[in-house]
C-alpha cells in the first residue's frame, strides 16, 4: 500500500475516531475493554512531572531576565497588529544607529498576531536610562493579496525615554486613515508599582 | 483640510512614543498577558504558561489571565491544574457559556485519555446549569462516555430524551444507531445507521462516516443471516477508501449469506437522506454487471468453470462473489481483509467444483500469507526498537502543542502500514502525545544548562558590579511614592510654647518607658536566597527533573510499544490461523488429488 494512501486513511480514521468504535463488526455486541489502569497512572505522573518542570521554567526565565537584562535597563520590545487581514512576513527594529535584529515569520505566527489583539515579544534589550532612537521597518502582505502583488513596506524611526524600570516597548502595524497602508506606530508602556 | 489632519496625526504618534501608558501587571493591559494570549495562539501553550506562571508570582493575574491560564493548562495535557482552576473560576464567573464550553473541553480531555468515570462526572455536574447552545454537544460526549463503558442503555436515553434528533449531527446518529443495537433494539439502531449511511456529504470526513455507517449496518446484516439486506448496504461503500476493502469483503460473503426477509427503509426520511447523485465511485457502480472488466477472471489465472452439482442461483452467487474477492486481492496485502480474501477464493473455487484451481489458489495463498507473516516479523523488531514513534516524535520536534497536538504525517516505517487503526485510536494518541511532551520538556531542561552558565557569566561581569549607585537608587525610587503623599496627612512643625531662653531649659527629657532589644546577627543568614543560591538551586532541580523525564519517557515507550506489539501479534496470530486454514485445505486437496476424487468441471 502506498504511504501517501496510508497516510490519508489514518487522518481519515482519526477524525471518524470521534464516532462510537463500531462493535457490531463482532458476530455480538462487546463490552468495550476498560482503559489500562498502567497508563492512567503514568498520565497522573507525567502531569505532576510538567507542573515541576513549569515552576522550574518560571523561577529559571525570572532569574535569567533578572541577570541578563536587569530592570534598570531592561526593553521590551512588542510587535502588534491592528490592522485587520495583514499578514507580517518580515519585522526588524534596530536601538540608536546598531546593528538591526530581524525576523521572519510563518504563516501561523502572523495569523496569531490578528486574533485577541495579541502582541508578539520580538525581543528583550539592554539600554541606559535617558534618551534612545528606535528603527523599525517591515513587510506585509493582505492576506487575500493577489499572488503577484507587490507587499507592503514601511518604517518607522521615533525617540523615545528609557526610564529606570523595566521599559515595554510596543510597536503597532496600523491604519492612521482611510484607505491609508499600514504604518507602524510606537507605544511605550509601563507596569504601575 | 487634508494638511492639518496630517499634522494632527504626526502630532499625535510623535506624542505616543513619549508618554507612557500606565498598566496593572497580571491585567488583560499587559502587554505580557497579550503576549501569552499570542504563544496560546500559535499552539505554543508551555511557553504561554511560563510566561503566565510567571506573572502569577510576581502580581495578582486578572480573570481573564486566569481563564487563559487553566486553558493552556488542559491544552498542554495537564487536566488536574486545569480542573482546579475551572473550579475556582466557576465560584466568581457569570459567563456560563465560557464555563460550560471549558467544562465539556474537559470531560473531552478525560474522555479521550481513559478517565471514563471522571468524564461522566464533569458531565452529569454540569447538566444543571447546562446552556442551551451546548445541549447536543454535551449529549453527544456524555452518549461516548458511557458507550466506552459499555452502558449502552443510558446512552440511549441520553440521546433520546430531550427529542432533539433534528439538530444532532449525523456522528451523534450514528453512535445512537450502534447503542440502540447494542441495546436490543435493532430495527431502531438500522434505521439510524441506514440514514447515516444515506446522508448529503460534504467532506472527506462525511464521507468516511457514510462508509463506516454502511460497513457496520452491513456486517451487522451479515451476522444476522440477512445477505440480501448486506449487499445492497455494502454496495454504497466507496471503491477506494479507509473501509473499501472490509466492504467488499463482506460484499463476498453477503452474496454466499441467506438472503433474508427484505429489510423495511426509514418511515422518517428527510430530504437529505434522499439517495442523490454523487461523483465518487461506490462498490456498488465498481462491480456492477457489465461494467467489470471481462477479463478479471483471466487476470486471477482462472479459467471458466461450471458446476453441475450446484444450483444455478448458487453458482450465480459464488461468482460474483468471487468478482469482489478478485478486486479485493489485488489491494494492500497487509490489510487483514485481503488476507481473508485470498482465503476466500479458493473456498469458494473448491464450493464450484473448480478444485485444481482452488488448490492453485491456495497455494498462492499460503504464499501471500507467508510472506505477510515475514513482513509482519520485520515491522516487530522494528516496533521494538521504537522507529516509527521516533520518527513521527522527530518530525515534530519542538511542537509545544501537548494534547492539541494532531499527527500530521506517518513514517515509512515497517510497522506503519500494520498499525493504522491503532495509530487513529484514543489510547494510542494520548500515549503518544504524552511520550512527545516528555521528549519536548528534557530537551526544554537540557536546554537550561547553556542558560544557567549564561546567567552565572552575567552576574560575575565587571558592569555588572560597577552599576552606577545613583542609578540603582533612581531604579528603587523612580516609580515610588513618598506614604506621606497617599494618604498620611504631611507633618506639621510647630514651635515649643514653653521655651526659656537659651541655657535655662529645664524641662526633663522624655525618657523611653522600654529599651528596645536589638540582637545582632551573626554569621549568614540560613535561608540567604541570592541569584548564586538560586542558581545552584536551579542546577539541583535541573538534574532530578532530567532523570525523572528520562524515566516517564522510558515508561511510555514501553506503554506505546506494548500497545503495538499486542496489535501486531493479534495480526500475526490471524495470519498464522489463515495459514493453517490453508495448508489444511490445501492437505485436504492434495489428498482427494491423490485418490483422484478431483474432477474439474
Amino acid at each position: 500500500m502506498p504511504l501517501k494512501s496510508c497516510r490519508k486513511a489514518v487522518r481519515v480514521l482519526i477524525v471518524v475516531a470521534s464516532c462510537a468504535s463500531s462493535a457490531l463488526w463482532a458476530a455480538a455486541p462487546t463490552t468495550p475493554p476498560p482503559p489500562d489502569s498502567n497508563a492512567l497512572k503514568l498520565d497522573q505522573t507525567i502531569q505532576g512531572l510538567k507542573d515541576e518542570v513549569l515552576q522550574f521554567n518560571r523561577d529559571a526565565t525570572a532569574l535569567e531576565q533578572d541577570s541578563l537584562y536587569p530592570p534598570y535597563t531592561r526593553t521590551n520590545v512588542f510587535l502588534g497588529v491592528r490592522f485587520g487581514n495583514l499578514i507580517v512576513k518580515q519585522f526588524s527594529v534596530s536601538f540608536d544607529g546598531g546593528e538591526a535584529q530581524k525576523y521572519d515569520f510563518e504563516d501561523v505566527e502572523s495569523l496569531a498576531l490578528l486574533q485577541n489583539k495579541n502582541l508578539r515579544r520580538v525581543m528583550s534589550v539592554n539600554l541606559a536610562p535617558g534618551p534612545h532612537k528606535i528603527h523599525a521597518s517591515f513587510t506585509a502582505q493582505f492576506a487575500d493579496a493577489k499572488a503577484d502583488a507587490p507587499p507592503l513596506t514601511g518604517n518607522l524611526d521615533a525617540n523615545f525615554d528609557k526610564n529606570y524600570n523595566n521599559t515595554d516597548l510596543q510597536l503597532m502595524l496600523v491604519r492612521t486613515g482611510f484607505l491609508a497602508p499600514p504604518s507602524l506606530a510606537l507605544e511605550k508602556t509601563r507596569s504601575a508599582r | 483640510m487634508k494638511k492639518s489632519a496630517f499634522l494632527l496625526a504626526a502630532v499625535m504618534s510623535a506624542s505616543a512614543a513619549h508618554a507612557a501608558d500606565v498598566y496593572t501587571p497580571g491585567s488583560k493591559d499587559d502587554p505580557n498577558v497579550k503576549a501569552a494570549q499570542y504563544q496560546n495562539d500559535e499552539g505554543r501553550y508551555f511557553s504561554s504558561l511560563i510566561e503566565l506562571l510567571r506573572m502569577s508570582s510576581e502580581s495578582k493575574l486578572s480573570d481573564e489571565a486566569r481563564w487563559l491560564l487553566s486553558e493552556d493548562y488542559l491544552s498542554f495535557g495537564m487536566g488536574n491544574k486545569s480542573e482546579a482552576l475551572y473550579r475556582e473560576i466557576a465560584q466568581t464567573t457569570t459567563d456560563q457559556l465560557t464555563l460550560g464550553r471549558a467544562r465539556l473541553r474537559l470531560a473531552e480531555f478525560d474522555y479521550q485519555r481513559g478517565y471514563l468515570d471522571e468524564a461522566r462526572s464533569t458531565l452529569l455536574k454540569m447538566q444543571e446549569k447546562l446552556p442551551k447552545q451546548l445541549v447536543e454537544q454535551w449529549q453527544d460526549l456524555l452518549s461516548r462516555v458511557l458507550m466506552a463503558q459499555g452502558r449502552y442503555n443510558e446512552a440511549v436515553s441520553v440521546l433520546t430524551n430531550l427529542d432533539n434528533a433534528s439538530r444532532q449531527t449525523q456522528y451523534t446518529r450514528f453512535n445512537l444507531g450502534v447503542a440502540l443495537i447494542n441495546n436490543g433494539r435493532a430495527p431502531q439502531g438500522r434505521d439510524l445507521l441506514d440514514r447515516v449511511g444515506r446522508m448529503r456529504v460534504m467532506t472527506s470526513e462525511d464521507l468516511a462516516l457514510r462508509d463506516k455507517a454502511n460497513l457496520t449496518l452491513g456486517w451487522h446484516f451479515l451476522h444476522n443471516q440477512l445477505g440480501g439486506s448486506a449487499k445492497a448496504i455494502f454496495e454504497r461503500v466507496r471503491s477506494e477508501g479507509p473501509y473499501s476493502n472490509r466492504a467488499l469483503l463482506g460484499l463476498g460473503w453477503a452474496e454466499l449469506a441467506p438472503r433474508g426477509a427484505k429489510q423495511e427503509h426509514s418511515s422518517v426520511a428527510d430530504a437529505d437522506d434522499r439517495p442523490f447523485f454523487s461523483s465518487f465511485s461506490t462498490l456498488g457502480v465498481l462491480l456492477r454487471p457489465g461494467f467489470i472488466d471481462n477479463d478479471i477472471f483471466k487476470r486471477a489465472g482462472m479459467r471458466n468453470f461450471r458446476l453441475e452439482k450446484l444450483g444455478k442461483t448458487e453458482e450465480a452467487a459464488l461468482k460474483r462473489a468471487l468478482v469482489a474477492w478478485v478486486t479485493l486481492i489485488n489491494r494492500d496485502p497487509m490489510d487483514p481483509a485481503v488476507q481473508e480474501g485470498w482465503l476466500a477464493i479458493p473456498y469458494s473455487l473448491n464450493k464450484l467444483g473448480a478444485h485444481t484451481q482452488a488448490l492453485q489458489f491456495y497455494e498462492k495463498a499460503v504464499d501471500q500469507l507467508e510472506a505477510n507473516r515475514k513482513r509482519a516479523d520485520v515491522a516487530m523488531s522494528s516496533i521494538k526498537q521504537n522507529l516509527m514513534v521516533d520518527r513521527i516524535v522527530r518530525d515534530d520536534l519542538n511542537a509545544e502543542s501537548g494534547w492539541e497536538w494532531k499527527l500530521k504525517d506517518l513514517p515509512d516505517a515497517p510497522e506503519t502500514y500494520y498499525l493504522q487503526s491503532l495509530l487513529a485510536e484514543h489510547r494510542f494518541q494520548e500515549a503518544l502525545k504524552n511520550y512527545r511532551d516528555t521528549q519536548m520538556m528534557a530537551r526544554n531542561i537540557d536546554g537550561w544548562q547553556k542558560r544557567i552558565v549564561a546567567m552565572e557569566t552575567a552576574n560575575q561581569s565587571p558592569e555588572r558590579a560597577n552599576v552606577a549607585t545613583d542609578v540603582l537608587v533612581k531604579h528603587a525610587t523612580e516609580d515610588w511614592t513618598p506614604p506621606w503623599k497617599e494618604s498620611n496627612p504631611p507633618a506639621e512643625l510647630r514651635s515649643e510654647e514653653a521655651l526659656s531662653v537659651p541655657g535655662a531649659y529645664d524641662t526633663p527629657a522624655a525618657s523611653p518607658t522600654t529599651t528596645p532589644q536589638v540582637e545582632l546577627a551573626s554569621g549568614t543568614p540560613a535561608n540567604a536566597q541570592g541569584d548564586r543560591e538560586k542558581i545552584d538551586a536551579l542546577k539541583t532541580r535541573l538534574v532530578t527533573l532530567q532523570k525523572s523525564l528520562a524515566d516517564a519517557s522510558d515508561a511510555q515507550s514501553k506503554i506505546l510499544q506494548t500497545l503495538a506489539i499486542n496489535e501486531l501479534t493479534g495480526q500475526k496470530k490471524q495470519i498464522e490461523k489463515y495459514l493453517v486454514e490453508a495448508r489444511f485445505a490445501l492437505a485436504r486437496l492434495y489428498d482427494r488429488q491423490m485418490k483422484g476424487e478431483l474432477d474439474d468441471k
